[in-house]
């Protein structure tokens, strides 16, 4: 008796679905207009300028143009053109924030500072002694919980305005939610330019663009100083029997071309990851000079470590002359080192050029004791 | 009598749990929070009403609903291993999610969680006619659980790693992402459900006698399969929606209660289930808040898991010939 | 009550015998004989409402008014059924069973056998014992008809003798039984042993691809198994 409408409900809520689906799909992101505030490099956001000389801080996703968010300390964001799903985010700068990632903390405290850092989800990620240092004598709260961050703690916190990732629902217990995607930028400055951002939601602005302007100028000096040798470098490394690495698009493959390399992935032009067959690789590994691996290792990383990640290392090693290694548990990679990305520029460089150890000690040679005669 | 005790310390968890938490509150606080008037620090009325209150009721009421969709999952197919994830609708959830987290949608994983059970419901529903036995609707469940399964895992294998954390989070299940709105739908649902129960307590009680002589007795099987079908499939849909996919629950508070208590008649075994499914869900709660302030974060899933896998293992070792 | 059944096909897709149209007296004990896959669950499951026939119908007259098996409410309340084998695992006690279709203490008043076991998890009863619990069950259900599917196949001696006692115990309270089996020797034995006055087999069909075919009540043990091929 019910197998009529019940079958016809069925085909109602599978289209209602697939129109629901087609109307959240990714749209481009606006065009520049008067009244906007680019920043030079970063794609992820932007300001906005009403009449009334209100400025609201547009966040969105680097690489699809999609808006995420809205942020100001007023209720409403007149005059910004971003359409009606778009949710507006009121924070509140005398309360402080809150940070869920490490990288969050040294952007924050490149340039505006830590003064407002009331809470953080990732104090055992941090390396970093000054900064815990300071988390310890003003004491930042750990707001992790089960499912992400403790209710609780959040609501004795109460926080003006809560850093995360693009995938957080941001109308989640309406908590004032601000959606950061530096680690989407294509650019390294673009990610450093956050700091812009980050100073400017942290209520000091000019502290934010003068550090910026600092990294700027020293990463230009850097890449000026660097003589093109066209050297040919490659990242990534071996997973599940494929070649992960970073595309063309990407601000690793920028960070060589500015150290006057090339890299070698030339053909693909993916901004994110990509996943190459092995055959491919090696291929193009036989035309390269150096490789560079960025892995996790306390103990430190030796030959055979990069041999136990997967064996076929093995292959691609023979084939190249210098094997550079930077390992995590060293130098902050994701961290600290985010807001200085003149650091691994000028390690790069020399890297590239004279085929030794830079001042900052981002990349270090790995010794091939299998290679001696 | 035994039930009243388990009713009491149900009630007990679930002062304890509206009572303690990161944030020190006074008894005097406490009742003046809940009982509107009286001198209450704002910020910690915001904690009782709005963080601990709901957080608790869910527990409570999930633990309920889904034992209860145990107990009737375990009656209609006369299968002790029988839980609520056994018709698919669980996988469904996920798999909405899955789209919408991996995918990069913009959908609120409640609303995906939602819309994936209801669409599996929906299958179920379209193809229920056809399925002969209560045999079938169970491989019909194992299958899309496996397909879903397959699908997700696809969708894992090209998601950025911020994406399948979000995915994987969601799918260790809490209690406390839910609004106080969320809540009391889960209790209403309580209330509709335990009424449904007790009203069907004694066709439950003649199916167990085999399918055949209960029809003969006057148990519409059709009727009764199309309301046990429904029934679940919302009430999983929604608790699914709220606290993400809850393992172990539906599976072992009939088999605890089981333990505990001798009557088998399905109207003792529904008080006996509901507060035993209250409490179980309240000290797996409590187990995960407690971890939580040691910084140390169990999944509500890993705490259900360790709680649940030796029920199961007991239930298989006695292999008892009264289980149900 | 009569049962009658009016161009009656039995069967799942294709009809296992031809039509059957004939009527089995009300207050009598039917005895169905078939070889294993004959169809005799499929015929009981069809006249107890189970399954739809896939022609004809099936009623119970009583003087003016009949009722049709399609009517399951009333019909549950005049025709009651006692499966071959009772169920397994059952863990609600001898009482609770019992008072799924009626008072137990009407059941026990009938059948005090069961007194002793009425705290008793079903599941813990021996099967002779458990069949007995069955038989009285579906006493509580129905008054009238009983239908019972091989009802001595898990029983020993003396459980078929307890069976039996209950049945006889039925039609004198102006029951009527219908009973599928292949256990010749059990209900020869049973012709034999019952007095002949109080009450006697009504009648004997033989259930074959053809139809049902009568045979003679008194009929000897070799009629029967010849009957039965």
């Amino acid at each position: 008796m019910f197998q009529a409408p019940l079958r016809g409900l069925g085909w109602l809520c599978l289209v209602g679905i697939l129109l629901l689906g087609c109307q959240l799909a990714t749209k481009e992101g606006d065009a520049v207009k008067t009244g906007w505030i680019q920043p030079k490099h970063a794609k992820g956001f932007a300001w906005a300028l009403s009449d009334q000389g209100q400025t609201t801080l547009v966040l969105g996703q680097p690489r699809t143009g999609k808006v995420l968010a809205t942020v100001s300390a007023a209720n409403s964001r007149d005059g910004v053109e971003v359409g009606e799903d778009v949710p507006h985010v009121v924070v509140d700068r005398d309360k402080g924030f809150v940070t869920t990632s490490t990288t969050h903390v040294h952007l924050l405290e490149e340039g505006a500072g830590l003064d407002g850092w009331r809470g953080c989800t990732s104090l055992k990620y941090l390396r970093n002694a000054g900064v815990l240092a300071w988390a310890d004598s003003t004491s930042v709260r750990d707001v992790s919980g089960d499912g992400g961050l403790n209710a609780e703690v959040i609501t004795v916190v109460n926080p003006g305005s809560i850093l995360t990732g693009p995938n957080q629902d941001l109308g989640e217990r309406n908590w004032p939610w601000v959606p950061v995607t530096e680690y989407l930028e294509p650019h390294p400055l673009g990610r450093a330019e956050w700091m812009v951002a980050l100073a400017w939601l942290a209520g000091d602005s000019m502290a934010g663009a003068e550090a910026f302007q600092a990294v700027e100028a020293r990463y230009a000096a850097a890449k000026n100083a660097s003589v093109g040798n066209g050297k040919r470098v490659f990242t990534g490394s071996v997973a599940d029997g494929v070649w992960h690495a970073p595309g063309k698009g990407s601000f690793v493959a920028q960070w060589i071309e500015d150290a006057g390399g090339t890299y070698a992935l030339e053909t693909v032009d993916e901004v994110s990851n990509v996943a190459l067959s092995l055959e491919s690789m090696l291929e193009l590994v036989s035309k390269t000079d150096a490789w560079v691996l960025v892995t996790y290792d306390k103990d430190g990383v030796s030959e055979r470590d990069v041999l136990a990640m997967d064996p076929r290392h093995a292959q691609v090693m023979k084939a190249v002359d210098e094997v550079w290694v930077c390992n995590t548990a060293e130098v902050d990679y994701f961290g600290e080192v985010v807001a200085h990305p003149e650091w691994v520029l000028e390690d790069l460089a020399t890297l590239v050029q004279s085929n030794s150890e830079g001042p900052h000690g981002v990349f270090e040679k790995l010794e091939r004791p299998s290679q001696q005669p | 009598m035994k039930t009243r005790l388990v009713f009491l310390l149900m009630l007990l968890a679930l002062g304890l749990h509206v009572a303690l938490g990161e944030v020190d509150i006074a008894w005097g606080e406490l009742l003046g929070a809940l009982l509107t008037g009286g001198e209450v620090n704002e910020m910690h009325a915001t904690i009782v009403k709005e963080v601990r209150m709901p957080r608790a009721i869910t527990a409570m009421t999930s633990g309920t609903l889904l034992g209860w969709l145990g107990l009737l999952m375990q009656t209609w197919f006369r299968n002790p291993l029988a839980g609520p994830g056994v018709l698919g609708i669980t996988s469904g959830g996920s798999l909405g999610v899955a789209l919408a987290v991996l995918l990069g949608w913009a959908l609120p994983a409640w609303m995906a969680a939602a819309v994936g059970c209801f669409a599996v419901l929906l299958l179920i529903g379209v193809g229920a006619r056809r399925f002969v036995s209560p045999v079938t609707t169970l491989v019909f469940g194992l299958m899309i659980s496996y397909a879903v399964s397959a699908v997700v895992t696809v969708l894992q294998s090209s998601a950025t790693a911020e994406a399948l954390q979000t995915f994987v989070f969601w799918g260790m299940g809490t209690f406390g992402k839910a609004s106080f709105l969320q809540a009391m739908s889960c209790m209403t649902l309580q209330v509709l459900l335990g009424m449904w129960m007790m009203r069907r307590a004694q066709w439950l009680d003649m199916w167990t006698l085999g399918e055949d002589l209960a029809q003969t007795m006057g148990v519409p099987k059709a009727r009764l399969h199309l309301e046990i079908l429904s029934l679940t499939g919302l009430i999983l849909g929604v608790v699914t929606s709220v606290c993400g996919p809850l393992a172990f629950l539906g599976l072992a508070t009939p088999h605890v209660y089981r333990f505990f208590h001798p009557k088998r008649g399905h109207m003792d075994a529904i008080q006996g289930i509901g507060v035993w499914g209250g409490l179980l869900a309240l000290l797996a709660d409590g187990a995960v808040r407690w971890t939580d302030s040691m910084a140390m974060h169990w999944p509500l899933n890993a705490v259900l898991a360790i709680l649940g896998a030796p029920v199961v293992l007991a239930v298989l070792w006695k292999r008892t010939h009264d289980w149900s | 009550m009569n049962l009658i059944l009016n161009n009656v096909n039995v069967g799942h897709k294709h009809p296992l015998t031809g039509p059957l149209t004939m009527s089995f007296g009300a207050g009598g004990m039917h005895v169905v004989l078939g070889a294993n896959g004959t169809g005799k669950t499929t015929l009981l499951r069809t006249v107890l409402g189970v399954q739809a026939p896939l022609a004809g119908h099936i009623t119970l007259d009583e003087g003016a008014g009949s009722l049709n098996a399609n009517d399951h409410r009333a019909w549950e309340k005049h025709v009651a059924f006692v499966p071959s084998m009772p169920p397994k695992d059952v863990g609600l006690t001898v009482a609770e069973v019992l008072s799924l279709s009626g008072p137990w203490q009407e059941a026990v008043s009938h059948h005090p056998q069961l007194g002793p076991w009425l705290n008793q998890r079903l599941s813990t009863l021996s099967d002779g014992q458990a069949q007995q619990v069955m038989v009285a069950r579906a006493m509580l259900q129905s008054n009238h008809w009983l239908m019972l599917d091989e009802p001595t196949a898990f029983l020993d001696v003396r459980g078929q003798r307890h069976l039996w006692g209950m049945l006889t115990a039925h039609l004198n309270r102006s029951g009527s039984v219908m009973m599928a089996t292949h256990d010749l020797r059990g209900v020869h034995r049973w012709m034999q042993e019952a007095p002949a006055d109080v009450l006697e087999v009504s009648s004997i069909h033989v259930l074959s691809s053809s139809g049902l075919s009568p045979l003679a009540s008194d009929a000897s043990l070799d009629a029967l198994e010849v009957a039965l091929g």
